[in-house]
């Protein structure tokens, strides 16, 4: 383990907290509201629950790095192996924002793209040194 | 224990395999085809992100289940978090679903009873390896 990695997930934790936040922003920002309204019940439900399971699996994760850092920053073989599936999980989410994502729609808000982008890659570089620390 | 985690490790996947038909049968490609493009992007992208979940969850419990029976708190934390996903999935199917919007008929209320039970067994499981059981 390298206690020296430790406040560097203390700090994922708070980056995981702020994505999470931003799925109520998205709320408002691309007006899922009325967007939502062109569709079925069932397809809106399911959009809310599946906004409900990120957040929360979001904040679960934000849990982890705060209680168990140490575990994360290669403590354990465990911790080192979430790490490792943490990474991979950014880093997909990574991909996706870049190329599946609408570029038109990411253009008209650079500078939350910007920040999405640079918490993404600091999530895949803190996972990464936990996973092989 | 052991045993318990492996069957509900194949209950994750055969949920997940389930899971795939979701889309056609409620039609998701047509009625997102009248969001924009992010919103619909955001959809697909949330329920890969939830497919995957279901399927990891499946994966570890089946294949390396002593990682989660492992006497470390960590082990716990996780168990603890996968036994508050399923319980939450079981609060949504009551209080969150319209109801009125369910296929009638016998068989789709014995699948409905079936989801139920794997998710409620999925509690329980995971939450005996979460408060320490290991027998």
């Amino acid at each position: 383990m390298t206690p020296r990695l430790i406040p560097f997930f203390w700090l994922a934790g708070v980056v995981h907290l702020l994505i999470a936040s931003a799925n109520f922003v998205a709320w408002r920002m691309f007006d899922y509201r009325g967007e939502l309204a062109k569709v079925s019940r069932t397809v809106r439900q399911v959009f809310v629950v599946q906004n409900v399971f990120i957040v929360v699996v979001l904040c679960a994760i934000a849990g982890l790095c705060f209680v168990h850092a140490a575990d994360l920053a290669g403590a354990t073989t465990l911790g080192r192996r979430v790490s490792t599936f943490l990474a991979a999980f950014w880093a997909l989410r990574l991909v996706i924002h870049l190329a599946y994502y609408d570029r038109v729609k990411r253009g008209q808000h650079p500078v939350f793209d910007l920040l999405f982008v640079a918490a993404f890659v600091y999530l895949i570089a803190v996972f990464m040194l936990g996973a092989i620390a | 224990m052991r045993t318990f985690v492996i069957a509900a490790g194949f209950g994750q996947l055969a949920l997940a395999a389930g899971s795939l038909a979701i889309p056609r049968v409620l039609g998701w490609r047509e009625e997102t085809a009248r969001l924009r493009p992010l919103t619909r992007q955001v959809f697909w992208t949330y329920a890969a992100y939830i497919w995957c979940f279901n399927v990891s969850f499946g994966l570890v419990s089946t294949l390396v289940p002593h990682w989660l029976l492992d006497e470390v708190p960590l082990a716990r934390a996780v168990a603890g978090f996968i036994a508050v996903y399923w319980a939450a999935r079981v609060v949504v199917q009551f209080a969150w679903f319209d109801r009125q919007d369910m296929p009638a008929g016998a068989i789709y209320r014995a699948g409905e009873a079936a989801l139920v039970a794997l998710f409620v067994a999925l509690v329980l499981v995971y939450g005996a390896v979460a408060t320490g059981v290991r027998r």
